[in-house]
């Protein structure tokens, strides 16, 4: 099955892997590709395509209903972070309302872009798809479970066709938490490495994540099951990390345990924090002048946790995940989609350092 | 001069109407927009007598109109307009083709009526300052000019047009470049030949980068942007003297001549947008009274629309590569 011709929608296409997708779908594959718009200020990226622009999103059935009508591909790539709120309404609602809405238009397939993350932050040695979907109270995490879980039972009442695909840490350009991220705080030295940086590295290039959404959307063989997708070439982070370095002129990174005690405090203190504006979040009054008042106070808080700097430490979760050693297994993507993934890490780091340049994220 | 201004978007109520409200050779007498609510609120706003929906229904009060509308409704409401009899003030772009803008030019030549063309940068007091130390010759060759402007594409409703393809011909080049390609070719006149590198992949370019060459060996680089921020600064090295600004300051300038260098502050009083378009609008306002060319008429917005697709033809013929390039312009 070729993609050229073909109408598909990409939900998320405003987005770091979403507007890749749609990139090489329109450039290289000649597909006619649909985009829902929220934000226009995320859209200079997108618009450099002749893409069907949709105003709306996937929490609007109405504006769902339009960009699938017609549509053979779902690509479903919205995820966001932030409160459970937030995450529930979005991952697990949003994606409720693109599986009835693809149902409803006859779309023939449905590709679903979860997280390795469903598996927690430390999954067993060499785990595979099989392993067990771990809760954390990480509201990302949990949502994108509860996703997965959704599609499951969705799929066993309808006849539509759903693929999970569960990638890694996906970087390359544009990305903001494997890339951009990094890259800005290594350059103001808060970016240290955990452990020494000798934990496992299982990231994957935009590309490569892209390849395996490609194959996913044309493989009957692959409907109704789950795929994990890493780029397939386990390093440490210290060499991913450090290969970031090296483009802005440092040789090395400090280094912090991963249990971390010495800053044990200031963590503790960021989660205060986050209850603080969680709380601040839910418990807002509807009457004037209290309203204001929470207002006021929710924004000293976020101001206080910027000032104080603790947004550069890590999480809990995030020093478990660097910290963790092991692989992952991906022998199913291979066999079943037949991914392998083209990209190298040093071919990837070569384009994502160019990109960066261009873009002055590095001085060029 | 009675006034209308046509098209009551951001742009009409940040720099048009507090404009002609400074301007005494004018006097605003009408707004227009196809949302009629939108101009009647604007007009309570600023006490101005008329709020209509279409040109139609103003151009017998009016002698002449600022068009501030997106421009692939330019071309029509300018050669309606002339014939009426008015004169118009257009925005930049000009029109979304050469094509258009030649129509609005011969219309305006046939009626006699005056055509200006929004490039405010020329009336920038250090960019005035600049062309008159060029022209005199005390700042000798041009050798090269490097002109950075970029930053993250900010959303205002009404201006998302820019984002369409079915309402513009081009992305950031065609809406935001067009200030600096009219600079370039009013001071240094048109490049013997140019290299053209966009980002887009059949849609709206976001990033370009430019060289434009000069038949006596001068060169001026432009890299322009709407997905990051680059040094919004313009750097100029000529024969006896090297000088740079900011590019949204219309005051500041450093400057190095004859081995002496400093920095100078044009004019005391705070300038800002409105009262730069102030003296845009008066000059267009005298132009069309007196019968003389305004300072940029529209021949001058036509040849920037001419080379804007000159640099889209040019891209159009890239070689095709395989693989989806990379966002930006490293390829």
């Amino acid at each position: 099955m070729s993609y050229a011709g073909k109408t598909v929608l990409v939900t998320g296409a405003t987005g770091f892997i979403g507007g890749r997708l749609a990139e090489r779908l329109v450039f290289e594959h000649g597909a006619e590709v649909r985009a829902l718009i929220r934000d226009w200020g995320q859209g200079v990226w997108l618009t450099r395509l002749p893409v069907t622009l949709i105003e709306g999103d996937i929490n609007h059935r109405h504006s769902l209903d339009r960009a699938m009508a017609g549509c053979e591909i779902v690509f479903h790539c919205v995820g966001v972070g932030g409160t459970l709120d937030t995450c529930l309404e979005t991952n697990v609602e949003g994606t409720r309302k693109v599986l009835e809405a693809a149902e409803a238009a006859g779309v023939k397939r449905v590709v679903y872009l979860s997280t390795s993350a469903v598996h927690g932050p430390n999954p067993p040695e060499n785990a595979d798809e099989r392993a067990a979907l771990v809760r954390t109270g990480w509201a990302y995490g949990d949502t994108k479970i509860a996703a997965e879980e959704l599609i499951v039972a969705f799929t066993r009442e309808h006849s539509l066709p759903v693929v999970i695909l569960r990638p890694t840490f996906v970087w390359g350009p544009r990305s903001p938490w494997f890339t951009v991220d990094p890259i800005q705080q290594i350059l103001r030295d808060t970016w240290p490495l955990v452990d020494h940086g000798t934990g496992t590295c299982h990231a994957v290039h935009v590309d490569n994540l892209v390849d395996a959404i490609l194959l996913a959307g044309q493989s009957p063989a692959a409907d109704g099951q789950a795929f994990l997708i890493t780029d397939d070439q386990p390093s440490t982070w210290a060499n991913f990390f450090l290969s970031y370095a090296r483009m802005v002129g440092k040789t090395s990174l400090a280094s912090v345990s991963s249990k971390w005690t010495r800053f044990y405090p200031v963590r503790k203190l960021d989660q205060l924090f986050d209850w603080i504006l969680q709380l601040l979040s839910d418990h807002m009054p509807d009457v004037e002048p209290l309203r204001f008042s929470f207002r006021v106070a929710h924004f000293a808080v976020r101001r206080i946790r910027k000032v104080a700097g603790t947004q550069a430490v890590f999480s809990d979760w995030d020093l478990v995940k660097y910290a963790r050693q092991g692989r992952l297994n991906t022998s199913k993507a291979r066999e079943v989609l037949g991914y392998r993934p083209s990209v190298s890490i040093s071919e990837g780091m070569r384009q994502t350092e160019e990109w960066l340049r261009d873009q002055r994220i590095i001085p060029g | 001069m009675r006034l209308a201004i046509v098209g009551c978007g951001a742009i009409a109520e940040a720099i048009h109407i507090p404009a002609a409200l400074q301007v005494k050779e004018v006097r605003l007498v009408g707004l227009v927009d196809t949302d009629v609510s939108r101009a009647q609120a604007l007009a309570s706003r600023y006490g101005i007598e008329r709020a209509e929906s279409g040109l139609e229904d103003i151009s017998d009060q009016v002698d002449a109109v600022v068009l501030a509308t997106p421009p692939h409704a330019r071309s029509t409401l300018a050669q309606q307009a002339i014939e009426q009899g008015l004169h118009v003030f257009c925005e930049k772009p000009m029109a979304n083709s050469s094509a258009e803008c030649q129509m609005m030019l011969e219309a305006a030549h046939a009626a006699e009526r005056t055509l200006a063309v929004g490039h405010i940068y020329r009336f920038f007091p250090n960019r005035v300052h600049i062309w008159n130390l060029y022209k005199s010759g005390q700042l000798g060759r041009m050798i090269s000019v490097d002109v950075e402007q970029g930053d993250p594409f900010k959303p205002i409703p009404r201006t998302l047009y820019t984002l369409r393809k079915e309402m513009v011909p081009g992305g950031v080049l065609f809406n935001d470049g067009v200030h600096v390609l009219d600079m370039l070719f009013w001071w240094f006149g048109d490049p013997e030949t140019f290299d053209y590198r966009d980002d887009s992949l059949g849609g709206l370019e976001s990033n370009v980068d430019l060289t434009l060459n000069y038949s006596d060996g001068g060169t001026a680089h432009f890299r322009l942007s709407r997905t990051c921020r680059l040094s919004n600064s313009i750097e100029m090295r000529f024969e006896r003297g090297e000088l740079c600004f900011p590019i949204y300051d219309m005051a500041a300038l450093t400057l190095e001549l004859n081995g002496r260098s400093g920095q100078l502050v044009l004019h005391t009083t705070a300038w800002d947008f409105v009262e730069v378009a102030a003296s845009q609008l008066r000059d267009f306002a005298l132009a069309a009274l007196d019968g003389v060319p305004p300072r940029v008429p529209g021949e001058e917005g036509l040849r920037t629309v001419r080379f804007v697709e000159s640099c889209y033809q040019r891209a159009s013929r890239r070689p095709r590569v395989p693989k989806a390039p990379l966002p930006g312009i490293p390829w």
